[in-house]
């Protein structure tokens, strides 16, 4: 079986000054191996999302990036309150976030419903009160040459 | 990649590998080699920020001289806004300093800028499902998009600059007017900075340029400084000349009164265009119709080969738009022209990726984890002695072939496991010992793991390892058939000795490298050690 990649960005709830930088780095990490364009900007933007989903909502988190030339996976896995209505959280418009998150232009509701349209496969597991791990698939990832 | 143009020439006799140009290259694209300055071609954007950084003025900007002019018949002057901002006098006055440095005539470029902002806000309100959109008219921020973010290519707005416009424009009505063929009417850009010759050499979304020359402003400073002081500064500008919309163009932000505040966005400087590219790039900044950037910090006005202060040069371009009147313009008329396609692009631009680190992507997953891996034990002070920028280009570079670990001047030895050891081949042997290859081609790629000295075969057969780099003045074949059955790496003939007829079919046979230096044993195995191979495997 061929070599995998992977590698790991610490993510910190409530610091919106560093929040983004995992996400940057997965898409530059992606750049760098050759994963098809297309591929890159709907992992970039799912993962931005589950990134600041961990900044948002948790004391802090992990977000793991697995490349092989089959496919990309990043796993958000965070200590947080969890997720108490998964169907209710996917819904489009649906939003926990705070008055003062707001303010900074998040919260439209729409970060599940991002995540769900740029990944292949996403699942997520969460336990309330204890934390949320999502997993984003994408597939295809080689250049077309 | 296709090869590309750059214009900029690195002079390695002025360089003394400072290391300035290098920290200041806001894409990694400089390294120091040999202690001299060297472009990574496929990483250069044509920023020039290395050339204002560089003491010794050894990175030159390249641009058209004014003899390009003999080439036309006529020549139609086309000054970059900034150049008004470099000089104490009213436009009027500058352009008719410029009719007097030769050209035929003088194209103001305002009335293309004032239709273009119109154009533009066409566009954006008509392809409302597609925010944001990034502006095309600095060559840097193109060419940026083209290496860094190829999924963005279609974000850059596919309308023509202003300048290409107003060649167009001015090209049609000179020939027009005079009955000379458009190919004998020569089109002059006269530019704040050297990018711009990258879009009349080789301009991405256009099969060609209207552009044919572009002439520095810092070169054409003295000649207009002097035509202005006698003729004086105070000449009003033409009707249908530049106007205070046009100025806007020539600093940053200067466009931000477009649209309506919540929907553009002015971003200058390239490491914070990066930035923001890196948002739209990840699904942000969606409610933002237009992106306008440049890659200088204090846009046109702050240009490589500008000479004015940037400061100075902003503030006399927002005095400037006091004095001039906006342009009167015609929407419906604009809004037809838009409907024909008048201010269209001709062509797509295409990307143009920067290289992963392998073009097969299991060997680039490879070189990624190894680049990982020596990432961990370098400093992480990106102090730049090995002749990359930081630490991180250090391990792209090593992975990638072009420098080895033991470039770090803190990497020890000892802290390499024996995958990073392996990072030495017979190519990158050769250098060291200004040595050539003169067999087994084939193999000089592998890695070289240790070495070995000595003229006696046995001694040789017994003590010499898989790997190594032996180095003797023996030169018959026998050394070839040693080298093979204990698997050696290569084998150096020292002292310019060239190995006999029968060594060298043999090696090609086996595909034994043999490396023929002119330097004694001594100097030899003093370089190899120094350079990272070891005696003795623990």
């Amino acid at each position: 079986m061929a070599e995998a990649f992977e590698r790991t960005w610490r993510v910190m709830g409530l610091d919106f000054t560093s929040a983004g930088r995992a996400s940057t780095g997965i898409k530059d990490a992606l750049k760098r191996m050759g994963v098809a364009p297309s591929v890159v900007r709907r992992v970039a933007t799912a993962s931005y999302e589950a990134e600041m989903n961990v900044v948002m909502h948790a004391r802090r988190g992990d977000i793991t990036l697995r490349v092989s030339p089959e496919v990309v996976v990043v796993e958000a896995s965070d200590e947080g309150p969890g997720i108490p209505d998964v169907e209710l959280a996917m819904q489009v418009g649906y939003s926990t976030a705070t008055p003062e998150m707001r303010e900074m232009g998040f919260g439209a509701g729409m970060g599940m419903h991002n995540m769900k349209q740029n990944a292949d496969h996403l699942h997520i597991d969460t336990v309330v009160g204890k934390g949320t791990r999502v997993r984003i698939t994408v597939g295809q990832v080689r250049s077309p040459r | 990649m296709t090869a590309p143009f750059h214009p900029l020439v690195f002079d390695s006799t002025l360089c003394q590998g400072r290391r300035s140009c290098m920290r200041a290259c806001p894409t990694q694209a400089v390294r120091v080699r040999a202690g001299h300055a060297e472009l990574l071609d496929d990483r250069c954007i044509d920023c020039g920020e290395c050339i204002r950084v560089c003491e010794r003025h050894a990175i030159r900007p390249v641009t058209h001289s004014l003899d390009e002019l003999k080439g036309f018949d006529r020549t139609i002057a086309i000054p970059s806004v900034a150049l008004y901002t470099q000089f104490d006098a009213l436009p009027g006055a500058v352009l008719a300093a410029l009719r007097q440095c030769g050209f035929s005539s003088v194209a103001p470029v305002s009335p293309a800028c004032d239709e273009t902002k119109e154009a533009i806000e066409f566009f954006v309100s008509e392809n409302g499902d597609r925010w944001p959109f990034i502006s095309s008219d600095c060559p840097t921020v193109v060419r940026l998009v083209q290496a860094r973010y190829p999924t963005l290519i279609d974000k850059l707005l596919p309308l023509l600059p202003p300048r290409e416009l107003t060649a167009r424009r001015a090209k049609a009505r000179e020939a027009a007017e005079t009955g000379i063929a458009p190919e004998r009417i020569g089109a002059v850009y006269i530019t704040p900075c050297p990018s711009k010759m990258v879009s009349i050499v080789d301009h991405p979304g256009m099969r060609r340029s209207h552009l044919d020359v572009a002439v520095s402003i810092a070169d054409l400073y003295p000649q207009l400084a002097g035509a202005l002081k006698h003729h004086g500064r105070e000449t009003p500008p033409p009707a249908g000349a530049e106007t205070a919309g046009g100025l806007r163009w020539s600093w940053a932000g200067g466009h931000q009164s477009w649209l309506s505040a919540e929907q553009s966005l002015s971003v200058a400087g390239l490491g914070n265009v990066i930035r923001i590219l890196d948002d739209i790039e990840e699904g942000r900044l969606r409610n933002y119709a237009f992106v306008h950037a440049v890659a200088c910090v204090e846009g046109c006005v702050g240009g490589v080969l500008a000479v004015e202060d940037p400061y100075v040069a902003r503030a006399r371009a927002i005095r400037l738009t006091g004095f001039l009147e906006d342009a009167s313009l015609d929407p419906a008329a604009v809004r037809k022209r838009y409907r024909e396609g008048e201010y269209h692009a001709d062509s797509r631009t295409l990307p143009n990726p920067s290289r992963p680190l392998d073009d097969d992507m299991d060997r680039a997953i490879v070189k990624m984890n190894e680049r990982d891996r020596l990432l961990a034990i370098l400093p992480g002070i990106d102090c730049g002695a090995c002749g990359a920028p930081t630490c991180a280009a250090f391990a792209d570079d090593v992975v990638s072939s072009t420098a080895t670990p033991l470039d770090c001047v803190f990497l020890h030895w000892d802290a390499l496991d024996a995958r990073e050891r392996r990072a030495m081949t017979i190519t990158q042997v050769l250098p060291l010992l200004e040595g050539k290859l003169m067999a087994g081609k084939g193999r000089a790629g592998e890695p070289v793991r240790g070495g070995y000295a000595s003229d006696l075969l046995s001694d040789v057969m017994a003590n010499a390892r898989e790997g190594d780099l032996w180095v003797t003045l023996q030169r018959h074949a026998n050394i070839v058939a040693v080298a093979a059955v204990r698997e050696i790496a290569g084998i150096v003939l020292v002292g310019g000795r060239e190995p006999e007829k029968a060594a060298l079919e043999r090696a090609e046979e086996e595909g034994v490298p043999i490396v023929v230096t002119p330097l004694p044993a001594f100097e030899v195995i003093g370089r190899l050690h120094a350079a990272g191979l070891a005696g003795r495997r623990d």
